[in-house]
């Protein structure tokens, strides 16, 4: 099906791949033309093959069957460094990094600038420097790579493929950590791109950026393609039909969300919201379950978190939101005890907590879904039920010994209720990124617990996936569980909380209830603009 | 049941290496000697050629597949002890002075007396760096080499000095009382119960890896400690205790050398033991049932060059020539799929 009158830079055809491993079909019979000069959008459920098919294209693969044709040449395919001589660069979803070495030197990795044989570092670092400034990205090239939030990780790689010229790049739901004016950066870039000639593929869930952004969408679900067509022909109710399935009942998430926003609260779920009427900003239904007083926590001198105070009731969800760098990440490490606070104190259920360790807050009666996933919520190279059991380890044993049975039969009706795909003694580094997060949220909340913690639990969820989260979510809120959602993403923490704090360099700069606030006036706390108006900032809190 | 893929691990590429390794040195012993046929007889079939070789060869084994658990325990829980060689050193030594110095008692009595001397001497040394490294973050690896390194020597000057045994003409202790000497399972080789005990030893920790919860802490540690530490897990324990236990293996096989074998501590004479248990436990790929025959194959390929050196041309060089290959394939096959982690799949398959 020819796209433009041009031949395409790149045709894959009848592209197969099987994981024998799981029997997985996870690409079936693909055919796919890219142009240069178009934004192609993948799009489908979590599962449903893009990452697989673009690692096929990028060479992080072999298929085990069809061609792979890039500018009229056909690839052998299975190769990255084929792949990038034909100027085929994929940035990843959760990009690599060389920890302990610095931006620049992990942007210049495998094209550093020579002068008789030796690293030119003087050229590396303004070649790095030029490219950064050219696509409007903030990021400091001398900075210790460990020291970048996720959203610059992504834009550093994004750098990074930058420097091999690339004639097709492919990039990786580049947007999952993005705040939305750095959407709008990345955007502006890709458009400029395309415009030089680029052909680029983004992998994506959201709907609303494919139709800002996308010429040409192409769906797929469970390793086949559904539909590949110009976005003008097409909307996004008929695309997420096609991302669901036919005899799915669709309601779009972005378009709900808005509604709801819109009105203020969130139609679908007012009927079961306990205390509606409530408007005072410290509700009166069920106890302070989690307080936080004045935390203050100081990293290399710096205030990162400056005296926040915090009460989360029972059957109360409270948002915090915040745009990276603003003390987000560290109420995380606070409230999950993985990092001691210098001053103030955390009480839960009136108990003052003495240690701060995770051990102790589980014991206290914490949940806790990480933003890190890879690292900090999960065990790659340990079977998925290795994972599940985490939490009830001293349940599923008699005198030190694992029951089989009862794991068997604990981690299938989790695997059931939370539909988590493939066997479970799998590695869990086989699992796509939602299946990952699917597998943490129900080891989380396979045991009902006095506060749960959540901090980003729909990235690079796809939109059946975020409902289910955001159902589980409310269903902890009617068992009267304390629930800290901590969320960069606005819309989120607008339709789920019941109160919505604002963090800006370090501080809650407000805490707003249900029927006092929009879009507007949070994005306005974020940016600082309205609130912290008290007095001037005598040391510079944040972070960078 | 179909399950549990992953503690097995993929022993059968290992064996596949070995496989391919033992085709090279075949082709060496036929290069490298003037009579082929006689040096690849010896070096295959020597150590089976009479009770005396085979009953060695599996003693030897015995004290690796030891030193080997205890450095596959602490590789699965993230920590190194590469202070193996001072360990079965030091707790050989202490299992000798004691068993000198106990009045006459029932040699089951003797025997574990000396056996808890042993571990306890290996545990001490290799849990101090464990406890300094939870303590101060020192780097275990480092300090469990330089304990060992520091000890070697001073054992050494223990046995050849304060500690010699003046009758006799090696530079060796006392003899310990014959009560105290293991059951010899195959005169007039030094084959003794320590084999049954090493093999009973490698069922039980397989069984505590992978099949209790304290096993389960322990490798989830060894994989990702950020997790465990997520997850309620003190890191702290999975830190120490490995290395108190990996050191405990280590003693107990310095303290069964004694009791088996030597009957005395001779100065040098568990040399190569922390080392090579480096060794058999990469090809047993870090797992207890994996050590079994890694430790098999390791006094093997010894005990062929040994018996090749005695009775044919084959020189030593030879011998190490061989050994370093088989090294070089099984560790090629454990990194390659590391390497190329993309495409383990179609390689597993």
């Amino acid at each position: 099906m020819p796209q433009t009158a041009f031949p395409p830079i790149v045709s894959l055809k009848n592209v197969s791949k099987l994981f024998a491993e799981n029997g997985v079909h996870a690409a079936r019979d693909i055919s796919l033309e890219l142009h240069t000069g178009e934004i192609h959008c993948v799009i489908g459920e979590n599962g449903a093959g893009k990452s697989t098919l673009m690692h096929m294209l990028a060479g992080y693969l072999l298929p085990d069957y069809g061609t792979i044709t890039v500018a009229e040449e056909r690839l052998r395919g299975g190769s990255t460094r084929e792949a990038l001589l034909h100027g085929v660069v994929m940035v990843h979803q959760h990009p690599p990094v060389a920890a302990g070495m610095r931006v620049w030197e992990n942007i210049v990795l495998g094209q550093e600038p020579t002068r008789k044989k030796l690293l030119n570092r003087t050229r590396a670092i303004r070649k790095v420097m030029q490219v950064v400034a050219n696509c409007g990205f903030t990021l400091d090239a001398m900075a210790p790579v460990e020291t970048l939030s996720a959203s610059q990780v992504h834009f550093a790689a994004v750098v990074a493929s930058l420097m091999w010229n690339p004639r097709v790049l492919i990039l990786d739901e580049p947007t999952a950590p993005c705040t939305e004016p750095e959407v709008e950066v990345l955007f502006n870039l890709l458009r400029r791109l395309t415009s030089e000639g680029v052909a680029i593929v983004l992998i994506t869930h959201k709907l609303k950026e494919v139709m800002e952004i996308a010429d040409w969408v192409t769906v797929m679900r469970h390793g086949e393609l559904v539909s590949s067509l110009p976005k003008e022909e097409t909307d996004r109710a008929s695309l997420s039909a096609m991302m669901l399935g036919e005899n799915c009942q669709v309601t779009d998430v972005d378009e709900r969300l808005a509604s709801s926003v819109a009105i203020g609260a969130d139609a679908t779920q007012e009927s079961v919201r306990p205390q509606a009427e409530d408007a005072e900003p410290a509700p009166t239904a069920g106890d302070a379950r989690l307080v936080l007083d004045e935390i203050t926590l100081r990293i290399d001198g710096l205030r990162v978190l400056d005296q926040v105070s915090l009460s989360v009731h029972g059957g109360e969800i409270v948002g915090v939101t915040g745009i990276r760098e603003n003390g987000l990440e560290y109420l995380e490490d606070i409230i999950s005890g993985t990092v001691a606070p210098d001053d103030g104190s955390v009480t839960v259920d009136g108990e003052e907590v003495k240690h701060f360790s995770p051990r102790s807050f589980r014991a206290l009666g914490i949940s806790y879904v990480p933003t890190d996933r890879l690292l900090r919520g999960a065990s790659l190279d340990s079977t998925v039920e290795e994972n599940l059991i985490l939490l009830r380890r001293s349940q599923l044993q008699r005198g030190g010994v694992l029951k089989q049975q009862e794991i068997d039969v604990f981690t299938h009706a989790l695997k059931k209720r939370f539909r988590i795909t493939g066997p479970l003694h799998q590695p869990m580094r086989r699992l796509s990124g939602g299946n990952i997060q699917k597998v943490i949220l129900s080891r989380e909340l396979s045991d009902p617990q006095k506060v749960v913690i959540f901090s980003e639990p729909s990235w690079g969820l796809d939109i059946a996936s975020t409902e289910m989260v955001y159902e589980e979510i409310r269903a902890l809120r009617e068992a009267g569980s304390a629930v800290v959602l901590i969320s960069a993403d606005i819309d989120e923490v607008l339709s789920l909380s019941d109160r919505i704090a604002v963090m800006f360099q370090g501080r809650i700069s407000t805490i707003l209830a249900e029927n006092a606030r929009s879009r507007e006036q949070i994005g306005s706390f974020m940016l600082g603009i309205a609130g912290s108006d008290e007095e001037e900032e005598e040391e510079e809190p944040a972070h960078g | 049941m179909v399950r549990r893929r992953s503690p097995y691990g993929n022993l059968t590429a290992t064996f596949i290496a070995i496989g391919a390794a033992l085709v090279i040195t075949f082709i060496l012993l036929s290069v490298g000697s003037k009579n082929p046929g006689k040096a690849i007889g010896a070096f295959f079939l020597g150590p089976f050629s009479n009770t005396y070789y085979l009953g060695n060869m599996l003693n030897s084994a015995s004290a690796l597949i030891l030193t080997g658990l205890g450095v596959g325990l602490a590789f699965r829980a993230g920590v190194f002890n590469l202070g193996g060689e001072g360990q079965v050193y030091v707790s050989a030594l202490a299992t000798t002075m004691i068993l000198l110095r106990l009045p006459a008692l029932p040699g089951v009595v003797g025997v574990v007396i000396g056996v808890l001397a042993g571990c306890a001497a290996g545990a001490l040394l290799a849990g101090l760096s464990g406890l300094f490294k939870q303590l101060w973050g020192t780097d275990e690896l480092i300090t469990s080499f330089l304990i060992s390194a520091a000890l070697v020597p001073t054992v050494d000057y223990l046995i050849i000095g304060p500690l010699r045994n003046q009758k006799s003409n090696l530079l060796t202790t006392k003899e310990i009382a014959s009560q105290y000497h293991l059951l010899r399972l195959l005169p007039p080789s030094h084959l003794n119960l320590t084999l049954i005990i090493a093999v009973l030893s490698a069922l039980l920790l397989f069984f505590i890896l992978y099949y209790t919860v304290w096993g389960y802490e322990l490798r989830l540690t060894g994989l990702n400690r950020e997790f465990s530490r997520y997850g309620g897990i003190s890191i702290g324990v999975y830190t120490v205790m490995p290395m108190v236990l990996s050191g405990a293996l280590h003693g107990a096989a310095g303290a069964f050398t004694v009791m088996g074998t030597y009957h005395a501590s001779i100065s040098g004479f568990t040399s190569g033991y922390g080392w090579n248990g480096i060794a058999v436990a990469l090809i047993g790929r870090n797992n207890p049932l994996g050590v079994i025959p890694a430790a098999l194959i390791f006094t093997y390929l010894a005990a062929g060059a040994n018996a090749a050196l005695l009775h044919t041309d084959f020189t030593f060089e030879l011998g190490a020539i061989i050994q370093a290959v088989i090294f070089f394939f099984i560790t090629a096959q454990i990194w390659v799929p590391r390497l190329f982690p993309s495409r383990k799949a179609e390689v597993d398959a």
